[in-house]
């Protein structure tokens, strides 16, 4: 059974899954080539059947094989006919079940039970927010709930964070915050449209700290250089034992008045990097909090964690570390556009009532053949050459461990917002001068952002404290080895990235290599765009950022193009 | 700054077009975050007016041979912006109008890095492209004596990667890279 999966988003993506499998995902911003790339079906027709094109087209289907379309939403749900909906996809499907629409939240359960064992346990999703309470009687995928859930739920409410028991088989809401959008309401007269919610607490930093709403992943990086407890009296945010969130915005406006709106480099700001600290420790606490009123009324060992939220790979190593669950999972989609996925998935099970489950990945795009790759090639007039197969990797890792940065543009592009290996700018670990290289002269980017590395799985527990494994790069270590400077951060930390040769036999092969030469089964692995630019999807993308880009090198394939 | 309970944005946008017309450049940047502050989903708009705003306000003082004046506001907002399209095209006003004027040689060390870093932008905009190298260099030259005598003068980092991305020969940036780094110390 085929099922397309819509995320109607900010960060809006088309999945296409088939007998509860994915085949393939796309996040509109990668066709698009604008970051964040919202999706809006009434308004972004043409857009959207790119995206649909690339799914069936990938899939070798037509739309006539579909038998189902799940959209997601966290904006209002608007019902679309059929003949409109056929129109984006192609025309009629043959054996139509119908259109779903489904709960954002419980789309993100779905995406994240995919890569389980199907054990019981706590499933928590976190985001900026999600459905609205209003649309509830509109989605055709209901929700289950427990009668004992602890509802913090207002009628003009929004769902900022939900929790599931999932008992090997069914899901039933056990937990829900969903704080009223209703501006007129006390609790959002100083919020300044901010919600209560998480997510929208790292959304004021983000303005307030870096300019911009979509800079989460930053203000991670500054609160390393921050000083946690600095603002500790303040308490901003607070949970009570039943798990009900307050967010003082009124005293975060009345305390911090100096945004920092043109994001200029925070690198030596006291003032923004304790607020960023203090953002980041507030939402480890919070969480901890809720997931232990959880885990005492469900007692299990089994952990899922998925939302915008679940980004913070800080988090994330708290929570492992806590010791509070055997088993955590983690998927690198959690931001909407992996809500496609799990929209898609939901109606799978619901039609099939089977649910399947793979190995967590976000290899989940397209794999451009030579033949694609040179045509493109020959469009610019850079210098190449095809090298063999078994050359190939001895050659890059001997470009990496020279110090030269490569472009590495190999088999399916990454879905999420991670590169995973396929669209990466890699770069020498042990090199001291690297970061500076890379944010000076490649990336442009402000000096307090770590570059994150990528570790063979076998090696891992040698250069890394980390517990388990990190293939979606969704946890974070302290770096153990000194001769790590450029992916080190200023706490030691680093974003992990595990790789074994299940996962990706291509970039394994190429780190095994760099690893003969340097001694050293690390490489450092950062997204290939520039700023302000969507990770390339095409050779024809990673070209162009190759020409406007100083990296040294760009291996497409078997091609290596030199500038 | 307090935060006012019935935000009057329209009132706020005004005032920050009064600081402005009277080329008051602190008060104009106070009011900027209020508004921000105030109605934080419209930061970038706010952001947008502001780099408007102030750029006519500059084209008027180039018009009017304010030309010093001209020239602080002009480095304030290349110290502060990354990148912005009417800044940019401003950019290449002010050294057209400037054109064989002697500005550069008054100018102290700090104003010196800025102004040449600007001008390479010029000359890159208008592909003459080893004028652009040579400004590149000099401005160099001078953030690395600067930053050996005083290290947090100018912010060195943001005029780094602004003039980097002004030479076009990627081995001559290399080699520029190279000396910034053998200069530079975290």
């Amino acid at each position: 059974m085929w099922i397309l999966g819509i995320s109607k988003s900010h960060n809006g993506a088309v999945a296409l899954t088939h007998n509860g499998k994915v085949v393939c995902a796309i996040q509109a911003e990668r066709l698009s080539r604008i970051k964040r790339q919202a999706l809006d079906l009434k308004n972004d027709r043409e857009l959207l059947v790119k995206c649909v094109s690339y799914c069936l087209n990938y899939a070798g289907i037509r739309h006539s094989d579909l038998q189902s379309i799940a959209i997601c939403t966290p904006w209002d749900v608007d019902f679309l006919e059929n003949k409109t909906l056929f129109d984006y996809i192609g025309g009629a499907p043959k054996d139509y079940k119908g259109t779903f629409y489904v709960p954002h939240h419980y789309s993100h359960v779905e995406y994240i039970l995919h890569y389980s064992k199907l054990s019981p346990g706590i499933v928590l999703i976190i985001d900026g927010s999600g459905s609205k309470e209003k649309d509830r009687k509109y989605f055709n995928i209901k929700e289950q709930i427990n009668p004992k859930c602890i509802s913090h739920v207002h009628k003009s409410g929004k769902e900022t964070i939900s929790a599931y028991w999932f008992d090997g088989k069914n899901l039933y809401l056990i937990y829900r915050f969903s704080p009223s959008i209703n501006r007129d309401d006390k609790i959002n007269q100083n919020s300044n449209g901010f919600l209560q919610s998480i997510g929208h607490y790292w959304r004021w930093a983000s303005n307030y700290c870096c300019g911009s709403h979509s800079e989460a992943g930053k203000v991670m990086g500054l609160a390393a250089f921050g000083k946690p407890n600095k603002y500790k009296s303040l308490k901003i945010l607070s949970t009570n034992k039943d798990g009900l969130i307050k967010l003082n915005y009124k005293k975060l406006n009345e305390k911090f008045n100096s945004p920092n709106i043109f994001g200029t480099d925070l690198t030596e700001s006291e003032h923004y990097s304790n607020i960023a600290a203090m953002v980041q420790k507030d939402t480890e606490h919070t969480i901890l909090k809720i997931l232990k009123i959880l885990k005492k009324k469900y007692p299990t060992d089994t952990f899922y964690y998925s939302g915008g939220v679940a980004l913070n790979v800080v988090v994330n190593e708290k929570i492992i570390k806590s010791n509070l669950f055997k088993n955590v999972f983690l998927n690198g989609s959690s931001e909407d556009n992996g809500t496609a996925i799990g929209a898609a998935l939901s109606v799978s099970n619901f039609l099939t009532n089977k649910r399947s489950t793979e190995l967590v990945t976000d290899y989940y795009g397209k794999t451009y053949s030579n033949d694609e790759i040179l045509s493109a090639i020959k469009k610019y007039s850079f210098k190449y050459d095809f090298i063999d197969e078994k050359k190939k990797y001895d050659l890059v890792a001997s470009l990496i461990f020279k110090n030269k940065v490569v472009g590495w543009f190999q088999g399916k592009s990454e879905f999420g917002p991670r590169a995973l290996g396929n669209r990466s700018i890699l770069a020498n670990p042990m090199n001291p001068k690297m970061k500076n290289i890379l944010d000076l002269y490649i990336k442009q980017r402000d000096r307090y952002r770590p570059y994150a590395p990528v570790v063979l799985e076998e090696y891992v527990k040698e250069y890394f404290d980390i517990k388990g494994v990190s293939p979606v790069m969704m946890t974070g270590g302290t770096v153990l080895n000194k001769d790590l400077p450029a992916i080190t951060h200023i706490d030691k930390s680093a974003r992990i990235q595990t790789l074994s040769e299940k996962d990706n036999e291509i970039f394994y092969k190429l780190i095994k290599s760099f690893e003969k030469l340097s001694g050293v089964p690390i490489i450092l692995n950062t997204s290939f765009n520039l700023p302000g630019e969507p990770i390339v999807e095409s050779p024809i993308d990673a070209l162009n950022t190759f020409s406007r880009s100083t990296l040294h090198y760009l291996c497409l394939g078997n091609y290596l193009v030199q500038q | 700054m307090k935060k006012i309970f019935f935000f009057n944005q329209k009132s706020f946008l005004d005032q920050l077009g009064v600081c402005i017309s009277k080329n008051n450049y602190e008060e104009s940047l106070q009011k900027l975050k209020e508004l921000c502050i105030n109605s934080p989903f419209n930061t970038q708009a706010f952001i947008q007016v502001f780099i408007r705003a102030w750029c006519e306000k500059i084209l008027n003082m180039l018009n009017n041979d304010a030309f010093e004046n001209a020239r602080l506001r002009i480095n304030s907002l290349y110290m502060l912006i990354k990148h912005n399209s009417y800044l940019n095209k401003l950019i290449n006003i002010y050294f057209e109008k400037i054109n064989k004027k002697e500005i550069f040689s008054n100018l102290k060390d700090n104003d010196k890095a800025i102004y040449l870093s600007m001008q390479s932008q010029y000359f890159y905009q208008i592909n003459k492209h080893d004028d652009a190298e040579k400004c590149v260099q000099q401005c160099l030259d001078i953030i690395i004596k600067i930053s050996k005598r005083k290290k947090n003068s100018i912010d060195f980092w943001l005029l780094l990667q602004k003039s980097l991305k002004n030479v076009k020969n990627k081995k001559k940036s290399e080699i520029f890279l190279k000396k910034i780094l053998e200069n530079y110390e975290n």
